[in-house]
């Protein structure tokens, strides 16, 4: 309890003392009440933020469909289970920084193989400058991030489904389900409270990046790929305005707050279910 | 610096031998200039400098696109800039004839070179009184426009300019794909080591930024180092051997031998100038690209460098997405440049 208070709550209620400040790195203090806040919300930029951070934290979605997919499509694999679960994983073992390299590489249009094929083969007139354009940037690091992360709801799905008795679908079949129907009734009701961890988590995680978007992208072209993670950075490390930085990390925190409630109250909701 | 941690050069400026002070004289004005917000003057010691930004060029496209190198190469000023690049592009054989970059850390090398070049001290990223921001004055809203141009109205840059950054510079010159662009000399080491026969044989070579109409050839970026002032808690007795031992370091890296091996070993120009030919005559393939040949010459005609302020940084750095939003047409010059100062002045001042 004791070390809670000091890593977690103390430094965190500090954060919220510092957000009333105009703190700088080095220098004095000067207590501004709610400026920062207010600046922040009369600031055009901090909505563009905002929009980005959740188009971002939408690779949440695509995470969980590829990962129930791959779940489903080798939960039931006689052979080499261990071995394309370890390929699925393999994302997941690099680095952020490593992965958005690669795909750095990989998606360069002057020398990257993937747009210099497809401008090669005539399906793209001219090369694909994504980072030039802030709707490609936004979809290339959300692809990214997805692809980045899904097995981690991937591990889960799969642990969950591998708990299912068997017996379970058998009697499904006995009733005469079919393969949706079972899907349906049997494994997604089980599977409900695991995707309930494994979104609110990511969720969390993918609201708050700042690394791999930061590396792809810069945050731009213009503000446009600057999720509030990578504000709350160029704050503190550039500027050295640690007080409106914090002030960025409460809004931050609170964005995340809205979607763990919701993903807390389902979970609670699908418990009662299954308990009555 | 805010902190009054940093202790002045002029109360340690004794400690230095007369010859020592002497290579290093010539600099004093410029780092004076950048310490210009310190009563106390000069702040740090300079050992290396890099001036921004030099020009690189495929000297064979010169060629093919008939334009004479050693007329039109490096362009003289802005106009001349725009018309070779021009030529390049529509007789040479490359795709484009000036790249820009549009990241954080390289718009601002092509630009504020530009900048300084058309302007003066104005092109400076802090105003003279350093305690604001110089990016919404007239020579820089000229200057954007200038730069943007040359990606918005000439074509002369890639389409990937809004968020191109200089270190695909070397590929893009090796495959023949661009024709000129400036970059940050330490990028020389990269040009040796993945164009190393187009470096040696002069295919590629450097020239000085253009010094027109300031007669100033961009700015320069310092590598000081400063003697910290005792700490409260420290005894004098213990501090004393400290600072000597610290002073010592300073004085062997402005040493002949070390500033003669600076450029070749670290990517720094010698601050001393009495070891400049020593230091061009260790630089591999000299002769033929250049490197050190236009590096010296706009340190001969640099005035300005980026300031000590610790605004400095976010003052180059913050006004990017606006200018991103320039080169992709959203903005314009004159609104980029109101917004920069605007964000400038509420998020860093």
């Amino acid at each position: 309890m004791l070390a809670l208070l000091l890593i977690l709550w103390l430094p965190f209620t500090r954060g919220i003392w510092m957000s009333l400040h105009e703190w700088p790195v080095v220098g004095e203090r000067t207590f501004i009440g709610f400026d920062n806040y207010e600046f922040l919300l009369g600031w055009d930029t901090f909505y563009i933020s905002i929009k980005a951070t959740i188009i971002y934290g939408l690779s949440t979605v695509l995470q969980l469909v590829i990962a129930l997919v791959a779940a489903l499509l080798i939960v039931n694999q006689k052979w080499f289970k261990n071995f394309t679960s370890s390929l699925f994983l393999l994302p997941y073992t690099l680095p952020p920084v490593v992965s958005g390299t690669v795909w750095l590489y990989l998606l360069d249009p002057n020398f990257g193989p993937i747009l210099t094929a497809l401008t090669d083969y005539g399906l793209l007139e001219n090369g694909l400058f994504w980072r030039s354009s802030g709707d490609l940037a936004i979809t290339v690091i959300t692809l990214v991030g997805a692809w980045t992360f899904w097995p981690f709801m991937f591990i889960i799905i799969l642990a969950t489904l591998q708990s299912i008795p068997e017996e379970h679908y058998e009697a499904a079949k006995i009733y005469g389900a079919n393969r949706v129907q079972r899907f349906l009734k049997v494994t997604l009701p089980q599977l409900k409270s695991a995707i309930i961890v494994a979104v609110t988590l990511r969720t969390i995680w993918n609201l708050s990046k700042v690394a791999q978007p930061l590396q792809m992208t810069g945050g731009g072209p213009g503000y446009d790929t600057s999720v509030l993670g990578i504000l709350l950075y160029r704050f503190a490390s550039d500027n050295g305005r640690m007080g409106l930085s914090f002030a960025v990390g409460i809004f931050l925190l609170l964005l995340t707050s809205v979607f763990i409630v919701v993903f807390i109250r389902e979970n609670r909701r699908s418990q009662q279910t299954e308990l009555k | 610096m805010d902190g009054g941690w940093i202790k002045p050069f002029s109360e340690y400026k004794d400690n230095f031998s007369q010859e020592t002070l002497d290579g290093i004289e010539w600099i004093l004005p410029v780092i004076e200039h950048a310490s210009r917000m310190y009563d106390e003057g000069i702040m740090g010691i300079p050992f290396g400098f890099e001036p921004k930004n030099p020009f690189i060029a495929r000297i064979d496209h010169f060629e093919e696109a008939g334009l004479d190198p050693e007329e039109d190469f490096p362009p003289k000023n802005y106009e001349h800039l725009i018309e070779v690049a021009t030529t390049l592009q529509e007789d040479g054989p490359g795709e484009y004839g000036f790249q820009i970059w549009g990241t954080a850390s390289d718009w601002l090398e092509v630009s504020n070179p530009m900048a300084i070049a058309l302007g003066g001290t104005d092109g400076a990223f802090l105003n003279e009184a350093a305690d604001d921001t110089n990016i919404d004055n007239d020579t820089w809203v000229q200057n954007i426009k200038n730069w943007s141009e040359i990606y918005t109205k000439h074509g002369l840059s890639s389409g990937g300019t809004v968020n191109a950054n200089d270190e695909t510079a070397v590929a893009l010159m090796r495959q023949g794909e661009l024709s000129m662009t400036q970059v940050a000399p330490a990028n020389h080491p990269s040009f040796m080591e993945q164009a190393r026969d187009m470096m040696m044989d002069g295919t590629l070579q450097w020239g000085p930024m253009y010094n027109e109409p300031s007669g100033q050839r961009g700015t320069f970026l310092l590598a000081t180092m400063a003697i910290t002032r005792k700490p409260e808690q420290t005894s004098q007795e213990e501090w004393a051997p400290k600072e000597r031992a610290a002073v010592q370091f300073v004085e062997k890296l402005l040493s002949k031998d070390f500033q003669r091996s600076l450029q070749q070993n670290y990517g720094y120009l010698p601050v001393r100038d009495d070891v400049w030919d020593d230091a061009s005559d260790q630089v591999e393939g000299e002769d033929s690209h250049h490197f050190s040949e236009s590096l010296f010459t706009m340190a001969e005609e640099i005035d300005v460098a980026w300031s000590f302020h610790p605004k400095q940084r976010p003052a180059m750095v913050s006004p990017t997405p606006h200018m991103q939003k320039v080169l992709q047409g959203d903005l314009t010059p004159e609104q980029a440049c109101k917004d920069a100062a605007e964000e400038f002045r509420n998020t860093i001042l």
